[in-house]
């Protein structure tokens, strides 16, 4: 017996609905320097970043183990929920999961990871700076996206042939 | 790998949709399977043969190209 570490079909409902939330809040984010701002604080099992402040001088190289860190919701909730949410729909079973869609499945997923690490080549290569951390922190986002675009559109695929 | 599982069907008069639903696989898989786009697996084959009431290789024959 093939062992499977798909999720149910039904997850997938509650996967969107995460994602449409962290879309509003990533919305608000973008239009609102405020509601961007909302610090609060999370327990971190490592921090050296809390206290510095990058585009000033005050800058601490402090480092900590099991404290309270200073986060806000661009850096911590949008990027916990986009996870969550991804997860439950790009890992979730089809309604009828067959041997066919498994395999393109596999392809998909072979396919997103090829191009994800050749992203993170060109990242290592020729990206250097904060904008390097920034596409090495978004690679794993990529990843996710790429692999459920390329799925969805395979099984589009064959579900057009079907119907000719 | 070749096969005739479009003759078969068409002797059992049953629809792409009810073989699938039979095999436990989806419409699409048969449809692939009988295009030759998708070479199914051995409890796949052995099941459309025995729900035709075949051997699997009266329905499905290697081709040259399969053994390079």
């Amino acid at each position: 017996m093939t062992k499977t570490y798909l999720l149910p079909n039904k997850v997938r409902i509650y996967g969107w609905i995460v994602l449409i939330i962290t879309a509003i809040l990533f919305i608000l984010c973008l239009i609102s320097d405020q509601f961007m701002d909302i610090e609060f604080k999370m327990p971190a099992i490592y921090d050296d970043l809390s206290g510095i402040k990058i585009f000033n001088s005050s800058v601490s190289s402090d480092r900590h183990w099991f404290v309270m860190a200073d986060t806000s919701i661009f850096t911590t909730i949008i990027p916990s929920l986009f996870i969550i949410g991804a997860i439950l729909v790009v890992f979730s079973k089809e309604k009828v999961e067959d041997e066919l869609t498994c395999k393109i499945r596999e392809q998909s997923l072979v396919w997103a990871i090829e191009v994800g690490f050749t992203v993170l080549l060109i990242a290592y290569l020729f990206f250097y700076g904060i904008s390097f951390l920034f596409i090495r922190r978004f690679v794993v986002d990529l990843f996710l996206v790429l692999f459920f675009c390329k799925f969805r559109f395979e099984i589009y695929r064959l579900k057009k042939e079907v119907g000719k | 790998m070749k096969n005739n599982l479009r003759v078969e069907r068409a002797i059992l008069n049953i629809s792409q949709q009810e073989l699938a639903d039979r095999v436990g696989v989806t419409r699409a898989t048969i449809n692939a399977i009988e295009n030759g786009k998708y070479a199914p697996s051995g409890l796949v084959l052995l099941k459309i043969a025995s729900i035709c009431g075949k051997s699997a290789e009266d329905i499905f024959q290697l081709e040259e190209k399969d053994w390079e």
